[in-house]
């Protein structure tokens, strides 16, 4: 299916009905291979298709539904079932279609490679010597697990009764490398990944051997660190975690359920006067670039803290029209979020924190908005006159987000690449952390 | 919200068919995997209904074996053409070699009914199923002043499964499940905090005769408002007492995963070639089991057709098994304990967890709490995660008070907790006899696919854990 015929068949049958419909038809075809000891472990080929139905009527009440089964009963079934739950539900003067007018695509380049370059033997090699590659480079590397390599490329077509016709392209390829390193019987895991939308971009198989290697075997003879406050270093790729959580801070969804601490903080100090933070979904080739929102509206640049003030919340059209406040296109989430670098390398970085704790790894589900609760597993290293002492495992670290970004006095020059929400590494002061006594 | 008819259960004839045509190019085993799944969802906000919906997902997925290697493809439609195009490419796996094997005559699994539907929610029309979310909130909002928002939340799903596969399996099943949840934000003063409570169940309507949806937003309601009164919880280790019932988030973190044969096949879990030795104190007997009546983790068969079973993993401290599905079952000459789950046709069987338990032990709750002189009691627990290779494993903790002297004095409010899986089970120094069920709808991630599970210990004393408090 390549035109939007089958779509407005059934704008027409809930428009029949007296609603007012978007819907969506995602197509997308999949390649994945697992390896394991030098060998293909699973090979995956597969097409999926779907479509989505979003309907409203007059006053607000609305009701989605989504299939893959594309038999025309089974479409009209749900066509009208979106209406039927729709009618059950209740007014809501802010819900609806996106203004046509906020509607539209931008031209980005490099969000699809056409699948031109893409070879499936180029590919399985790629994570066949990387995996080779970390068992050379260091004999207590025993085995991998789940290691692979992925091809996505997707599809949709998008229609409204406003008129909006859309038709988007894309493709991501990613490969992961998970080794275990056994050293006096005890066990280590390392990982190491890379996704790009251009198959040629992906990293090399010695850059994920060099990194999970590293991983692995970094941390034998660790230590529990005393537990009391510290200063801490997040290293960029769990910085970029933390990062995250602006995301849902700012979270427009979140400000008028009160489920966010920075619901009554806009255009006030959220964090330290050096952090700015923005979502720039128009990034050629960025893995978060995305040319419209999942309502069909045109994404832009959005400056979220400028020298440590909170700028605006993160909007979808509910949510922009619910809290008066500007529509930033986060239908469906973020595209690819920055923390603006600084200028000090991350050496630099941690001649600065002087003692400390050097964030390699966090586990946990601890995250609480509302309350601004944060509370993780760690691992890493502890840092004396700016050098790594000893790994530090089976740790905790807490604290209150709002203060965690007002604490946030350091800033690297290292952002991590690849990541649509990406930071460099980061100090945070005065965390708790709980381990030795 | 009617229940659909399936549109396509593929019958024998088609399954063997298609299982020829997957193992002609060689091949160990060949499996069809077909699913149609509905489900619906209702969520309740601001006194009225903030959004609905309705899914519908289809598909057959295609397995072969060749050796250690599987080769997986998908299909979407019902059309033989597809299904052979399917069956076709994941059979390429073996192109390399083997010679090609009939499959055995198909038969029908027999297995037992562990859900009885009593009261099909497909029977209640959405102005019923309203009208609970409606009672909920009611009872939320009454409940305390300070609640400024209320979710309340409804779901089902029922999910209808075919199986075959060249050794002969021929299952189907149809597997129910219903989703009750009430969330809440509580303000005061500056301060914020969420409270959330939620049942999950293989069943109909009936699952109201076991719980309310008064009690389930009192439940949320008091969570908040502890939340909102409680000190900060302390940094460190210390001694943990964990309350019967949601501290089976710590079985199944701790031991459960590092048990899962796929990890210990390939010696990546720190469990792995221990079978036979002592892996934890004499008091831990670990059990999973998909057979619990109407249990969210119970299963009929598994995705591989396989009837479901009580499982013993490790008794009186010693290590008797994993959880297996067909390949790791077959590659490492153990039994297979019908623990082989997918979360649709689209990806690929692994072994998963059902409802895994810290069986009871002899020792009186009040008991287990007088003998700590000062450490942590953990009431009401969150989500957690593990590293099955170090076996370092974390858990949330939602509500949760000192122990001073023997006493429970101080509530604290939450935090993260970590531990080592193998450490943690030598440092279980007393079970209670009060084994509980959690009733709460858990969600196990593993490789990017959900199961429902479910867990369940009686008061366990951990001598030592490390709490993330910010005090």
């Amino acid at each position: 299916m390549s035109d939007f015929e089958l779509l407005e068949n059934i704008l027409s049958q809930c428009e029949a009905r007296g609603a007012k419909a978007a819907v969506r038809m995602s197509s997308g075809q999949e390649w994945s291979t697992q390896i394991s000891g030098g060998e293909v472990e699973l090979h995956e080929a597969a097409s999926s298709n779907n479509i989505s139905i979003k309907c409203y009527l007059d006053d607000g009440r609305n009701a989605g539904v989504s299939t893959n089964d594309f038999n025309k009963d089974t479409l009209t079934r749900l066509a009208n079932e979106a209406v039927d739950l729709a009618e059950a539900g209740a007014a809501d003067e802010w819900q609806g279609l996106a203004d046509a007018h906020d509607c539209g695509l931008n031209e980005i380049a490099d969000l699809d490679d056409g699948g031109e370059h893409f070879d499936e033997e180029q590919a399985v090699q790629l994570i066949l010597d990387a995996e080779r590659l970390a068992k050379e480079q260091d004999k207590r590397i025993i085995a991998s697990h789940r290691s692979g390599v992925n091809m996505h490329r997707g599809e949709s077509w998008f229609a409204t009764s406003n008129d909006v016709r859309q038709h988007k392209h894309s493709s991501t390829y990613s490969a992961q490398l998970v080794i275990v390193a056994e050293q006096e019987g005890e066990k280590q895991m390392g990982y190491s990944w890379t996704a790009n939308r251009n198959f040629k971009l992906l990293r090399d198989a010695q850059t994920l051997a060099d990194e999970a290697v590293d991983k692995a075997v970094s941390g034998y003879n660790w230590k529990q660190a005393p537990t009391g406050t510290v200063n801490v270093i997040f290293n960029n790729e769990i910085a970029s975690q933390i990062l995250g959580l602006v995301s849902s801070l700012s979270s427009g969804n979140a400000v008028y359920r009160g489920s966010t601490c920075w619901a009554d903080k806009l255009g006030e100090q959220v964090a330290h006067h050096g952090v700015h933070v923005y979502d720039d979904p128009l990034i050629p080739g960025a893995l978060g670039s995305r040319t419209s929102d999942s309502s069909g509206v045109k994404t832009k640049r959005t400056d979220i803290i400028k020298d440590g003030v909170l700028q605006c919340f993160l909007t979808d059209v509910y949510s922009a029209r619910r809290l008066q406040q500007p529509l930033t296109a986060h239908g469906g989430g973020c595209g690819n979020v920055r923390l603006s670098p600084g200028t000090m390398s991350e050496d630099d970085l941690l001649k600065s924190l002087g003692t400390g704790f050097y964030v390699t790894g966090l586990q946990g589900h601890g995250v609480d908005p509302s309350s601004g609760h944060w509370s993780k597993g760690a691992q890493g290293f502890w840092i004396e006159n700016g050098e790594r002492s000893y790994p530090v495992q089976n740790v905790t670290l807490a604290g209150n987000m709002t203060e965690m970004f007002k604490n946030l006095e350091g800033i690297a020059d290292n952002p991590r690449p690849e990541a649509s929400t990406s930071s460099p590494s980061i100090l945070i002061k005065n965390m708790q952390l709980g381990g030795s006594d | 919200m009617t229940t659909s008819t399936v549109p396509f259960q593929l019958d024998q004839s088609t399954c063997e068919q298609l299982i020829n045509h997957a193992l002609a190019s060689g091949g160990d085993f060949a499996e069809v995997f077909s699913e149609y799944t509905t489900a619906h969802s209702i969520s309740y906000e601001e006194g009225k209904v903030k959004s609905a919906s309705s899914t519908v997902v289809c598909g057959t997925g295609i397995r072969v074996f060749a050796g250690e290697a599987t080769g997986l493809a998908y299909c979407e439609t019902g059309d033989l053409q597809d299904l052979m195009r399917c069956a076709h490419q994941a059979g390429q796996i073996a192109r390399n070699g083997g010679t090609p094997s009939g499959a055995q005559e198909l038969k029908n699994v027999p297995h037992t009914q562990y859900y009885p539907v009593e009261k099909p929610i497909s029977d209640f029309s959405i102005q019923q199923r309203i009208a609970v979310l409606e009672e909920m909130n009611r009872h939320a909002t009454e409940a305390d002043n300070r609640v400024q928002w209320v979710t309340a939340y409804l779901a089902d799903s029922e999910r209808h499964i075919t199986v075959a596969a060249s050794d002969g399996t021929y299952a189907q099943d149809t597997q129910p499940m219903i989703i009750v949840l009430c969330s809440v934000i509580m303000a005061e003063d500056d301060k914020r905090e969420t409270g959330r409570s939620s049942f999950g169940r293989r069943c109909g309507m009936e699952i109201f005769d076991l719980t309310s949806p008064q009690s389930l937003a009192e439940e949320a309601v008091r969570l908040a408002s502890f939340k909102l009164a409680a000190d900060p919880c302390p940094a460190g280790s210390m001694p943990v007492v964990l309350a019967a019932g949601g501290a089976g988030v710590l079985v199944h973190e701790a031991v459960g995963h590092g048990l899962e044969a796929d990890f210990n096949r390939k010696g990546v879990s720190v469990y792995a070639d221990r079978v036979g030795e002592l892996v934890a104190s004499e008091h831990c007997t670990i059990v999973d089991d998909g057979t619990l009546l109407n249990n969210r983790g119970s299963i009929n068969i598994d995705d591989e057709g396989t009837p479901t079973q009580r499982t013993v993993l490790i008794e009186n401290g010693v290590l008797k098994g994993y959880l297996n599905d067909k390949l790791n079952a077959r590659l490492m000459n153990m039994p297979c304990t019908g623990n082989g789950r997918r979360e649709s046709y689209q990806v690929p069987t692994i072994p998963r967890m059902r409802v895994t338990t810290l069986e009871g032990g002899k020792h009186d709750k009040d008991e287990i709490l007088a003998s700590v002189k000062n450490g942590l009691y953990a009431v009401n627990f969150g989500g957690g995660s593990v590293d099955i290779t170090k076996g370092d494993y974390n858990f949330e903790v939602q509500e949760a008070f000192l122990i001073e002297d023997g006493k429970i004095t101080r509530p604290v409010k939450g935090a993260t907790l970590v531990g080592n899986g193998p450490e943690t089970l030598q440092r279980v120094t007393m079970v209670g006899t009060d084994m509980e069920i959690d009733k709460n709808a858990g969600t196990c991630g593993k490789d990017g696919q959900g199961a429902p599970v479910g867990f369940g210990t009686p008061t366990t004393l951990v001598s030592e854990l490390v709490v993330g408090g910010t005090a």
